[in-house]
């Protein structure tokens, strides 16, 4: 064999090899995304996403409309049927609610729950869920995108995944979502995250 | 001629193999299991069953002692072991076209390279995906977390399992083939394949 092989062969790897590590390294953001949910909240911290405009209906029948530019938000999803996750995420807003209060932040509705199960949510669902977790309508609203159209591009742009769970119920991204004060999808935490979720909503 | 017959049966098989996944891909991406223990090994098995076990002349010298390809394989493949592309190939169309792409060049490289290798460094690269497996089912099976926002986290469970049971059936396997392999096969008591540097020596 020719030494003319090896070198080649030498050639073709280490480009095959950098191709590969650069490809690697650029769909991990750098090795820190693994997961769908990592890059999701990497990308929207590093790039705040406009949000798109909306039309959202609560328990009342009272519309809200997103963007709301000037007031910071915190928005989750949930289906009001929800066993386990949603339940965590309403313990979630019903401690901030109340660390809002204590704060002594003046009362606007900052909380928003959607539910992205219309054919299940509709408006006594919707407050069965806000009177369990004791939402306070003038902080905490519980609402349901007005249209089809509208529940998916809010899905979409949050990059928020509902699968069915094969049980009558969903699987979704359990997360609160920091809406900025220019109306941006700025912040991903998870439900735990009380103290960092609540940074930037006062005043 | 018969030479040319088998391979252009093969060759059609490889092709069945590749439309099945592609066809069936709905149902095959439904669930974790299917998607990566079905779906991919068909693309895998299409690219290699279409390239056949024979570089063609003028590739050669760029992968000489499967170096060349194996590379390439190793990289397409960790490609798609990363649960966001795995995601990604469900919901998004470029991505679904690298994996229908990706995977065959990756079964493909894997054929032309494996066979050049020499015979300890191919037992050494059989037991090692094997831990590797095993270590990544565990790995699933033991992770709170649902890595895949498109499956279920028993799904998760569902692979792990598929991935440790594929581990040790293939351990067990790889032990009988070594103990008591047929004759002329290539066994720890007897070496077989030489070197390539040496049988060209």
């Amino acid at each position: 064999m020719s030494s003319s092989g090896t070198g080649r062969t030498a050639l073709a790897t280490a480009v095959v090899l950098l191709a590969g590590a650069g490809a690697f390294l650029a769909e991990t953001e750098g090795l820190r995304a693994f997961t769908s949910e990592s890059a999701r909240r990497l990308a929207v911290a590093r790039a705040p996403r406009p949000l798109p405009s909306v039309v959202l209906r609560d328990d009342r029948g009272e519309r809200l409309r997103l963007p709301n530019p000037g007031r910071p938000m915190l928005v989750d999803f949930v289906y009001t049927s929800c066993p386990t996750l949603c339940s965590s995420l309403g313990a979630s807003f019903a401690r901030i609610q109340e660390r809002l209060g204590e704060a002594g932040v003046p009362p606007a509705v900052q909380l928003l729950s959607v539910s992205f199960d219309p054919a299940r949510d509709d408006a006594p669902a919707l407050r069965a869920y806000a009177e369990a977790h004791g939402a306070d309508p003038t902080r905490w609203r519980v609402v349901l995108p007005e249209s089809e159209a509208d529940l998916r591009t809010l899905l979409e742009t949050f990059g928020v995944v509902v699968i069915p769970d094969g049980e009558g119920g969903f699987v979704h991204n359990a997360a609160l979502h920091r809406i900025d004060r220019e109306g941006r999808l700025a912040a991903i935490f998870d439900p735990d995250e009380i103290e960092r979720a609540v940074e930037g909503l006062g005043g | 001629m018969k030479p040319s017959r088998s391979v252009g049966a093969v060759r059609v098989l490889a092709a069945v193999f590749f439309l099945l996944a592609i066809v069936a891909r709905e149902r095959l991406e439904a669930q974790l299991l299917t998607h990566l223990f079905v779906q991919f090994p068909l693309l895998l098995a299409a690219g290699a069953l279409f390239a056949g076990p024979r570089i063609p002349a003028w590739l050669g010298p760029w992968n000489r002692g499967g170096v060349g390809g194996l590379a390439l394989a190793a990289a397409i493949l960790a490609f798609w072991m990363l649960p966001r592309v795995i995601d990604a190939s469900v919901g998004d169309g470029r991505f679904a076209f690298a994996k229908f792409a990706g995977l065959p060049v990756a079964g493909a490289a894997l054929a032309w390279s494996l066979p050049l290798l020499p015979w300890l460094a191919r037992q050494f690269l059989a037991l090692q995906t094997m831990a590797m497996a095993a270590a990544t089912g565990w790995l699933y099976l033991a992770l709170p977390e649902r890595l895949c926002l498109r499956y279920l986290r028993s799904e998760q469970d569902e692979l792990g399992t598929a991935l440790l049971i594929a581990a040790v059936a293939s351990l067990f396997l790889w032990l009988a083939r070594v103990l008591w392999g047929p004759a002329g096969s290539p066994t720890i008591l007897r070496p077989g394949r030489p070197f390539p540097a040496e049988a060209s020596a």
